[in-house]
């Protein structure tokens, strides 16, 4: 640890090194000498836009003309807030279908965003406003698997198509540092922080997650599966019933609203080079 | 398996290469060199680094003559660091930058490297300090627990649709009213035209009756055209003033005798109560 030295100290040692000041190492005031040569092209050599002036560069968003660049367009009202909005990256069915068809996807486990991103073909930017996944009924009529998948939004075809063949949908949010950690956990484990908790989720989502028509997280199982029945009917088939599954116990596996990562509670260190994961003492 | 058979040959060969390889780690070391340290010339620096006594007592160490062939063969020229990194160990064991020194980056290393990276797990979790920090800005950033939320979330689609309903009643209420107004308003407007056009005849029989007085026509901006015409008006006003009168003299008459009658039938009628 010899590199750890105050800056001041530092500069005093360079100082104590360095000639005394003469005119000789002294340097001109900034703009004193006057050019001798002409600037060529983006030197001040060319008009930048300015009728026939040269020797301009023109400031930032300004051409020469009456209104500067950005006054020019008007205000656009339909983009209102759309910085604000949350993006959810479709995937299809048909591509879940695949992916269940290569191999890529476990269906003896619970599917949720973790195993979506290790596949390897789907990537999320949290900080891009992109919130999670959401399933699209693209390919509804040829999908046959039985998984129990979690997503963050999913329209009624989709749930059907899932639940016709005995499958569990579940929609559920996941705020930007949850789905960071999420969206690759063996680098975030790799960190060596302690797993976040999830946070609930903002005003404008409450309304889709307890809602039992989108399976969200937050809605009362007993509604959940009220509606699981009601949506049976509209689609005319019957309900496989998840009780009698062999796979009953992974078919109702769920997160806590508050958990990120299957089996493993918020607050704890996960350790993949010895295997082992290390309790607070505390609760968090 | 080449370049332990490498090795081995080399090292049944003699001295010669071996030498070699050592010189060129040597040169390595004299970057770490002090600078007030004299520079030696480079065949006096081989020979303080390979005594041959000395490298004959080591040959017979197991150990230390495992460590000598590991060294000479690693021919990666890579950083200690990096080696270490490249076989999946610490990269640096003592700390060699303020970097090193930082929670982050060995909260990074006990991740990557365990238990063997000798770092003490505990740091790898929060204090209590930022535990209350993260706690007040879930108090801050979240003052809802959900069901109030949902609460809130009811309500405001209560309001819409409450809201929505009464404008909806008002516009019914306005259809009611429509025929109505579209009536009052061609009406308004029929009866605005009307008076214009009788106003324009009036005026037009004025200046019809100005140019009969002089006998010839008479542009109207002439100021005896303009004089006759006031006085005209003046009169034509005048005349309608008096018949006004008279017809509201008229009516009084009227109401005074229908008055006049009333009373006079008037107790006709309570005898007959």
């Amino acid at each position: 640890m010899a590199s750890l030295k105050h800056t001041s100290e530092k500069a005093l040692q360079m100082l104590r090194s360095l000639p005394r000041l003469s005119l000789a190492n002294i340097r001109d005031n900034p703009h004193s000498r006057i050019k001798t040569k002409r600037g060529r092209g983006q030197h001040r050599g060319d008009f930048h836009g300015n009728g026939q002036k040269r020797w301009t560069v023109l400031r930032l968003g300004y051409d020469c003309s009456n209104s500067p660049f950005y006054l020019r367009f008007k205000y656009e009202p339909y983009y209102q807030g759309h910085h604000l909005r949350r993006q959810y990256p479709p995937i299809t069915l048909k591509t879940l279908q695949m992916l269940i068809d290569s191999n890529r996807l476990d269906t003896s486990r619970p599917i949720d965003v973790a195993s979506l991103c290790t596949t390897g073909l789907f990537q999320i930017f949290p900080d891009e406003k992109q919130f999670g996944f959401q399933l699209i009924d693209e390919g509804a009529e040829c999908f046959k698997a039985k998984i129990n998948i979690e997503v963050q939004h999913a329209s009624e075809l989709v749930i059907a198509a899932i639940e016709k063949n005995g499958g569990v949908i579940r929609t559920a949010y996941y705020d930007q540092k949850a789905l960071h950690a999420l969206r690759d956990p063996k680098k975030f484990f790799e960190r060596g922080l302690p797993i976040p908790r999830r946070m609930i989720p903002p005003q404008d989502a409450v309304e889709y997650y307890s809602n039992p028509k989108n399976r969200g997280y937050l809605a009362d199982p007993e509604a959940i599966s009220h509606e699981r029945l009601v949506l049976a009917q509209k689609y005319g088939y019957k309900l496989p019933k998840i009780e009698d599954d062999p796979q009953y116990n992974m078919l109702i596996e769920t997160k806590d609203p508050r958990q990120i990562f299957y089996g493993l509670e918020p607050g704890i260190v996960v350790n993949l080079k010895d295997k082992c994961i290390i309790k607070p003492k505390v609760d968090v | 398996m080449f370049t332990f058979k490498f090795i081995k040959n080399s090292l049944l060969c003699g001295v010669n290469l071996n030498r070699n390889l050592l010189v060129a780690n040597s040169r390595s070391l004299q970057l770490f060199r002090r600078p007030n340290e004299k520079k030696k010339n480079e065949d006096d620096d081989d020979e303080d680094l390979l005594p041959e006594k000395i490298e004959e007592q080591e040959i017979q160490d197991p150990e230390i003559q495992y460590r000598s062939i590991a060294h000479m063969r690693n021919k990666s020229r890579l950083r200690p660091a990096h080696r270490n990194m490249l076989y999946d160990r610490v990269p640096y064991m003592q700390a060699e930058s303020w970097i090193h020194e930082t929670l982050k980056y060995k909260r990074l290393i006990y991740g990557r490297y365990g238990k063997a990276s000798g770092i003490d797990p505990r740091i790898c979790f929060e204090t209590k300090s930022e535990m209350d920090e993260r706690e007040e800005y879930e108090r801050v950033a979240f003052p809802n627990t959900i069901q109030e939320m949902m609460v809130i979330e009811e309500q405001k689609k209560r309001e819409k649709k409450e809201k929505n309903a009464a404008r909806e009643a008002l516009i019914l209420a306005n259809i009611k009213k429509l025929e109505q107004w579209k009536t009052d308003l061609t009406n308004k407007r029929w009866k605005k035209e009307e008076e214009a056009r009788v106003a324009k005849e009036r005026k037009d029989r004025l200046i019809e009756e100005v140019r009969r007085h002089f006998g010839y026509t008479i542009h109207p901006k002439d100021e005896r055209f303009k004089e006759l015409l006031e006085k005209k008006e003046k009169e034509q006003r005048k005349a309608l003033k008096e018949a006004k009168k008279q017809q509201k003299q008229s009516k009084m008459l009227e109401k005074m005798a229908a008055s006049q009658k009333v009373t006079a039938t008037a107790p006709a009628e309570k005898v007959e109560e």
